[in-house]
Order: C-alpha cells, then structure tokens, then sequence
C-alpha cells in the first residue's frame, strides 16, 4: 500500500528535488503516490497547507514563522525538517537604472560589491534632479528576498521608505512588471532573474550569495499536528528528497534535470533561462561578460538540506528588527519549535549519512568552507561586516 | 454604511455573476478588474473597503504586502481571517476565491460577502464542468461517427455492420466506444 500525499511548490528552480523525487522514482521508491501541485502564490501555498488541502509544501522559510506566529494570516504552527537548498536569489535592476549606475561605475556588473553604493549615489543624484522614488520588489512580505535586500541595502545606507520604496510583486510575474516600468529592481529566484536578462529587461547585479553567503531559502512546511501524526511518512518523504537532492548534484544529470524542469507543468521556463542557476553564472548580453559563482544556487553540497536552527534564529533576529514580530520574542525559542533538526540528523544519519552534531552554528564569521568535526561546511560571510574570521 | 467592493478576476463572466448577486443582496461593487502587477494602482484608485479575488490569479501576494511594506499606502488592506468562522475561509479557498478587507468593516457584512461569492464560484465551476461534458459527448459522437465511415470505406461494409462491429469490440475488451472508435481512426490515418 503506498500512501497518497499532496504537495504544494511554486514554479522555481529549488522546487527540482520534489520534482525529481517524482520523476525519478524517488518517491516510488519509499511507496509514497505524490501529487505535485503547482500554485501560483505564496498564500495559496500557506492557505492549502495551513487548512490541509496540501500535506506538504515548498515554502520561504520565513512563512513558517510567519503561520506560527499568526502574522498576516490564521495562525497555524507549521514546521520543517528538510530544507531544499541554499542561495538561489538575486537582485536585477531595469535597463534604465542599470544605466544610471554605469555612469557612476562603468563595470559595475563585475563590482558585486560596490553596487550598493553605486546605487546609493544613484539615489542621491535622482533625489537632487526631483525623480521619483526606486522601487523594489521582494516576492513575498516574510522571505528571505526582503531580508536580503533590506541587509544589502543597509550597508550602503540606502533607507527604505525616504530613500526607496519596497513592494511585493509575486515570482512569475517580476519580469513584467519591470518591463512594464512598474518596479525599478528586484530580488527573485532563479529563473527569474536570468530570464529578464535573456529577454533583455534588466541586468542583474548581485546574487543573493554575495549578500550572505549560503543563506537559507526554500524549506519543506508540513502542520506540526501532521508532522506529530505521520512520522513515518514523514521520514520517508524527507529519504526520498535527500536522494533527490543528490541525484541533482550529480553533474551527469544535469542535462535530464534541465529538461524536468522546464517542462510546462514545473517550471515552465526555457532551458536557456534555468541553466544558469546550476551552471554558478551570472551573464550580462549588453557587455557580453558572464560572472563564475559557483555557489550561486546549492542544491546539496554544504549539508544544504540540513535544517540550522540558527538559519531560523537570523530569520527571527530580521523580523523582529523589522518590526514584524515583537520585541519580547524569543528568537531561538521560535526557531527550535520550527526546525526539527533532530527529526532530520536521526532519518538523514539512518542513510549513512555524516551530520552535525549540533543545530546551531555560528552564522557570519566564516569567509571560506570550513570544517566542524571533520563534516564540510560552506563559507556564511555577510556582505559588508567587518568580524570575520580568516 | 455599504462596503464597497472590488472584484479581481480573469474571468469577466464569472465576476459579472459575482457582481450581480452582490448588488442583489444590497452590495455594491465599485469596480471589476483583471489581475495584473498593477493591482496597488487600482486599489489606491478605486479605494474600495473591501477586495475579493480569484486564487488562480498570483496578485493574492500582492494584496497581503499592502499592510506591511507601503508605508505611504493610503489603504491599508488585511486578509479576511476570521479566527472564529475558519469554515469560511477554508470553503472559500477550496472554491478558488479569497478576500481582503481594510480594517474596521463589519466583520458580519464580511462574512456574508464571503459566502455569496463562494456559491458563485461554485457555481460557476459547476457550470463549466457541465459544459466540458457536453463538448466531450460531441467530440465523442465526431469520433464515432468518423470512424464508422473509414469502416465502410474501408471494410465495404454497412453503416450499421461497422456500428455493430465497433459495439463488439468495445464489449469484449471493456473499452469505451470512444475509445474503440479512436484506435480504429489511429489505424486508417497512419
């Protein structure tokens, strides 16, 4: 008997594990029948799981707090013990911006760096001659994309509010709204940020790797009450997207992954469009140069799928600076209710896989991969802080 | 005082349905659009008190921003989330809508905007499937049809031999006749 489980994604490239998990027969292969549904906004996503339309499902991994928390929404506590990767975003800027700021810095596409500045002087420039305010798009009021930019913008001192305004412009429909001229900028995921470029819209101009190295991103929500009632099941979705995850870093199948994904009923993007996410490049057709970040996009490498409470922690931290949660919140106390990470360490190490031993980890202070009792882990500077270690 | 109601939809017809049982049950509806990216432009425009929108369309994420992050936002728009009647919101989100209201409406006015909108996307889901029905009968008779006359043409056989012989074939492997009548079409086509 396999049992039947429905599951939420949005069309991104991080929802491949689910994908490949029921195209290769992952699923198959701890008898689960899944159906994967494809929703076209985050609040389907949250509603249909939160009122248990969806067993499952592919979510920013700030809306678990958010739902836990009763923030803009039923409160419903949902939990996770599976994360789908991390990195992933970026952040594209219009044709006309991406102008305005090569007159401040003519190679500003090979200046990850410098562009927030670059931007700021843009700001102060546009302020002077009487334009209107930049705005930006972010996918969704709790993800990781508003906490992203919010901290990137912040190391320029670039103010939300007087000095650009933040809005919420839902993944599939970024590119038209920056053709139409509605936004200025934004910070999407992959395909995203790739396909503006292809259809020559606007330019990217950094990754959301260069603003914090190896950031969280995508997690799996399940209810905690479905999570408390199907633990078996649970473990084996979470096998069978562990494999999933590592048939996806398998560069041999890359080819196959590419042709999964595009496929209408996933994501629905040309191959030229998704390639770049797993190929690590940010490319620019209007000075033909492509940028190598290898990490851009990691799919398992990393111990990527590993559930850091302290992930969770810096989402806390941003929301309550934010003012989206209050002052008295106990940012770990939340995460450790959120983060199953034991459930994770006991199904993943069931495998023969080697874990962390420990579920938190100190976040910021490594410029360069670096080893915890012998188990590789990636580098986690944050852009623009001064405390790392060497 | 009436709320004034926006409506977000792709399909006119069904928002034209929605819009009269509205205005029938004493409702007003300020304004019907199509979804689109430049959806804050037409609440700030039409500042209606309250919105409802089709789930198929992504501009639900859009409208949950709008108490957040536009500080200069003249309306600020919150999810219908009526902690004490959750069968409304789960009916209305199994039915495809959703609604969004601006702080201070009368939280029983909201319901029953809610309900009156998700009969109608009920019903208008009902209607649709009946005709997806009836359009297939009548590809179906097409078909039939067709492949009785590549029978005859074939075959050289009656109208009603190739009828009776597809009947046969379709009771001894427990096919549809649709079904039956598609292979014999696939097979005379190549």
């Amino acid at each position: 008997m396999k049992d039947d489980l429905k599951i939420g994604f949005i069309a991104l490239t991080d929802s491949a594990p689910l994908v490949v998990a029921r195209e290769e027969g992952f699923f198959e292969q701890f008898d689960l029948n899944v159906e994967l549904v494809r929703e076209v906004s985050w609040s389907n996503i949250r509603d249909k799981l939160v009122f248990g339309e969806f067993d499952a499902a592919h979510m920013l991994a700030p809306m678990l707090v958010s739902s836990t928390l009763g923030l803009g929404s039923v409160k419903k506590p949902l939990v996770t013990a599976y994360s789908f990767g991390l990195n992933g975003n970026a952040v594209s800027v219009s044709n006309d911006l991406y102008a305005e700021m090569t007159e401040v810095e003519p190679k500003i596409v090979l200046k990850p760096n410098e562009c927030a500045s670059v931007l700021k002087s843009v700001i102060k420039s546009r302020k002077k001659a009487g334009s209107e305010k930049l705005r930006f798009a972010v996918v969704f009021p709790y993800s990781m994309h508003n906490y992203l930019l919010r901290y990137w913008f912040s190391t320029a001192g670039i103010s939300v509010g007087n000095d650009v305004e933040i809005l919420v412009v839902p993944p599939s429909s970024v590119v038209q709204a920056l053709d139409e001229g509605l936004i200025d900028g934004y910070c999407v995921g992959e395909p995203w940020n790739t396909h503006a470029v292809k259809k020559q819209v606007g330019v990217t101009i950094i990754t959301g790797y260069e603003i914090w190295n190896n950031a969280p991103e995508k997690v799996l929500g399940v209810r905690k009450s479905w999570a408390e009632e199907n633990l078996g099941i649970h473990e084996r979705l979470i096998k069978s997207l562990y494999l999933a995850s590592q048939w996806i870093d398998d560069e041999k199948n890359y080819q196959k992954l590419l042709g999964y994904l595009s496929l209408p009923k996933y994501v629905g993007a040309p191959e030229d469009s998704i390639r770049n996410a797993f190929k690590g490049e940010v490319c620019n057709p209007a000075c033909s140069t492509c940028r190598k970040i290898p990490n851009f996009s990691l799919p398992f490498k990393y111990q990527a799928n590993f559930p850091w409470q302290s992930h969770a922690q810096w989402i806390v931290e941003q929301m309550r600076d934010l003012g989206q949660v209050s002052d008295i919140c106990d940012s770990r106390e939340v995460a450790e209710s959120i983060y199953l990470t034991d459930f994770y360490r006991e199904v993943v190490s069931s495998m023969g896989c080697d874990l962390p031993v420990v579920n938190f980890k100190q976040e910021g202070v490594h410029k360069n991969a670096w080893f915890m009792d012998g188990i590789e882990l990636g580098s986690d500077a944050l852009i623009g802080c001064s405390n790392l270690e060497q | 005082m009436s709320i004034k109601v926006m409506l977000v939809d792709n399909e006119t017809v069904r928002s034209a349905m929605l819009s009269q049982a509205l205005a029938d049950s004493g409702y007003e509806v300020i304004a019907r659009v199509k979804p689109g990216p430049n959806l804050l432009a037409k609440v700030a425009q039409f500042m209606p008190d309250m919105v409802v929108v089709d789930t198929d369309s992504p501009d639900r994420d859009i409208l949950e921003s709008m108490h957040l992050l536009n500080e200069h936002n003249p309306l600020p728009v919150v999810m219908f989330a009526d902690e004490e009647n959750e069968v409304i919101i789960q009916e209305a989100i199994r039915s495809g809508v959703s609604g969004y209201i601006v702080k201070g409406v009368d939280m029983g006015r909201v319901n029953s905007i809610m309900n009156v909108s998700i009969a109608r996307f009920r019903e208008y889901q009902a209607i649709k499937n009946e005709l997806r029905e009836t359009k297939s009968e009548l590809d179906d008779s097409k078909l039939i049809d067709k492949a009785k006359r590549l029978l005859m043409e074939n075959k050289g056989v009656s109208e009603e031999e190739a009828y009776d012989a597809m009947r046969k074939s379709s009771m001894d492997n427990n096919k549809k006749m649709s079904e039956i009548a598609q292979s014999v079409v696939s097979v005379y086509e190549l």
